[in-house]
């Protein structure tokens, strides 16, 4: 009876999952697909929309392979850029509001709520909220950074709630019995703290990267130069008609964000079994 | 009376702590929004609030239009829908990790393979959408294909049910999320105190998990409610036209109508902060974070 039950559910969320990553699946399909129509049924595959014609290559953009077109280089280069450093600016805030938020303190459920409103705020509000301020004070170059602080307000609420919730209800009992115990603050954080939180770091660092490198939303309001990949192709979009290139340079970036995120897993759990 | 210095920073640390996130979200969180509501105070083109020149005028003038009450319904009410419909979708899959999967690496596995689709860039998704659900899109082309239809399923884009189904399959994430922390931190003894004093297992699912999941619930449906509310993309992509708030503020903006469109942003905000408030009335979201 209660594995009949188990396994309903379990069919049923491989059933979501699928149609979870339907979109991602057909992405990477549909990027090898010969012909400009990203549609059904597929003739013939080829690696035309990653490397282009061979022996020409392409000056101009939209023709060309996506391993020949200088700007998408660039905007992919500065997407992951922006999320790695997005991701190293929030783990450490979202760690000290979280450990400040096991203490009873003044204000602390408005200074929660505030936080929680960087997720709460729709994006195109955010957005327009940002793009006024940077004329209030006087900022009139948008570049990639500008797109900074708005990412870092939109992803460190989801990383606090998820650290929170996780956290070991015991942690505040050790830290004072290590303090009672003469322990120095540094150490009682180096020593005892930060080896219950490791887990948690790391997944700050996975959803503020990714949150910020597939954000579009609100980077439009902002952004400079060529922008952000999002941007770029946003942009790209109102003026031709979408081809599989842009499903060839989503199945890319995927495969080098799986690569990033795996192997910064593998250094930090390798420092985590060296450390106990 | 604490004198030595570590006692001193064990003392004031939670305040120093809350400061640097504290002082980051004023600055780039609440300024920006009071210099959105100050501006939507005045009129034209202007990017910069000019006290000398406050008026009402744009919100008289956006309230008395009739079609504004229309483009909030649908925008509200497309959002909630597409909110509880998530819900319904993603309660059932929070349960069977919280509770039905032993092993914590299988766990976090699942959890970990969630964002994997968020990897493909979101202008690229919105796209793909083309090719699932277009009519040479591959849910066309297996109907057919089964001979189920004989001509191409036309309404599966450019229509509202559209804009539920992608809006369900890109939030998903933000609803699985939150309920499956509520219910991780479900003590399992109160489910065996609930059938030792012969609860049916309904009576218990519902008194027991039911109802302490529901500030994971609550907080779910808030995040994927607020973040349909803020795409002015995927309706304008993919749903034929249907005009909603978040497209209006993007078209003043994009014209250089900030006023205007910080105007609809402050109307849009006020009604999203009562909404949040009646929401959060039912259930204490903050009790899964802190005592």
């Amino acid at each position: 009876m209660k594995d009949k039950a188990k396994a309903v559910l379990t069919a049923y969320t491989a059933i979501i999952i699928f149609i979870f990553y339907l979109p991602l699946i057909l992405v990477v399909i549909l990027s090898f697909k010969a012909g400009a129509k990203i549609s059904f049924p597929i003739d013939k595959f080829d690696l035309y929309w990653y490397f282009g014609e061979p022996g020409k290559i392409g000056t101009s953009g939209f023709a060309s392979g996506i391993f020949h077109d200088p700007y998408i280089a660039r905007v992919a280069r500065d997407s992951i850029l922006l999320g790695v450093v997005n991701g190293a600016i929030v783990m450490p805030l979202v760690l000290s509001a979280a450990l400040a938020f096991r203490h009873r303190f003044a204000g602390r459920d408005l200074i929660f709520y505030l936080l929680l409103m960087g997720f709460v705020i729709p994006a195109v509000i955010l957005g327009l909220g940002a793009n006024l301020f940077y004329k209030a004070i006087g900022i009139k170059e948008y570049s990639l950074w500008t797109v900074l602080p708005l990412h870092i307000v939109y992803t460190l609420p989801f990383g606090l709630i998820i650290t929170m919730a996780r956290f070991d209800p015991m942690m505040v009992e050790y830290e004072n019995a290590a303090r009672t115990l003469g322990a120095s603050a540094w150490n009682v954080f180096k020593k005892i703290t930060f080896p219950l939180i490791r887990t948690e770091a790391i997944s700050v660092f996975f959803f503020a990267f990714t949150l910020s490198f597939s954000e579009l939303l609100r980077a439009a309001f902002v952004v400079g130069g060529i922008g952000t990949l999002s941007t770029y192709i946003y942009n790209q979009m109102s003026v031709t008609a979408p081809t599989p290139k842009w499903f060839a340079m989503g199945s890319v970036t995927t495969a080098i964000s799986l690569i990033i995120l795996l192997s910064l897993a593998y250094i930090m759990s390798r420092g985590q079994r060296r450390a106990i | 009376m604490p004198r030595s210095p570590a006692e001193l920073i064990a003392k004031y640390s939670k305040y120093i702590l809350v400061l640097p996130p504290l002082i980051f979200f004023i600055l780039f969180l609440l300024m920006p929004t009071i210099i959105m509501l100050l501006l939507s105070f005045n009129t034209g083109e202007a990017t910069v609030f000019n006290p000398s020149q406050v008026t009402i005028k744009n919100f008289i003038d956006v309230l008395g239009r009739p079609m504004v009450y229309k483009i909030m319904r649908d925008t509200f009410g497309m959002s909630l829908l597409s909110a509880l419909v998530a819900l319904g979708i993603a309660y059932p899959i929070a349960y069977l990790l919280a509770f039905k999967v032993e092993n914590p690496t299988v766990q976090s596995m699942v959890l970990f393979g969630l964002l994997v689709p968020y990897w493909v860039d979101w202008s690229i998704r919105s796209i793909s959408w083309l090719s699932i659900l277009g009519e040479e899109g591959l849910v066309n082309y297996i109907l057919m294909g089964l001979g189920i239809i004989k001509a191409p399923l036309k309404e599966l884009l450019f229509t509202r049910l559209t804009l539920v189904i992608i809006w369900v399959q890109t939030n998903l994430l933000f609803m699985i999320f939150p309920i499956y922390l509520s219910m991780m931190k479900i003590d399992p003894d109160l489910l065996n105190v609930a059938k030792t004093l012969g609860a049916s297992p309904r009576k218990a699912f519902y008194n027991v998990t039911f109802k302490l999941s529901l500030p994971g619930v609550i907080i779910g449906v808030i995040f994927v409610f607020v973040s349909t509310l803020g795409d002015y993309v995927t309706p304008a992509l993919w749903a034929g036209g249907l005009q909603m708030l978040g497209l209006t503020i993007q078209n003043y903006a994009w014209a250089f109508r900030w006023p205007l469109a910080a105007t609809y942003s402050v109307i849009m905000l006020a009604i999203t902060v009562v909404l949040l408030y009646i929401l959060l009335k039912i259930a204490n979201i903050k009790q899964v974070f802190y005592e």
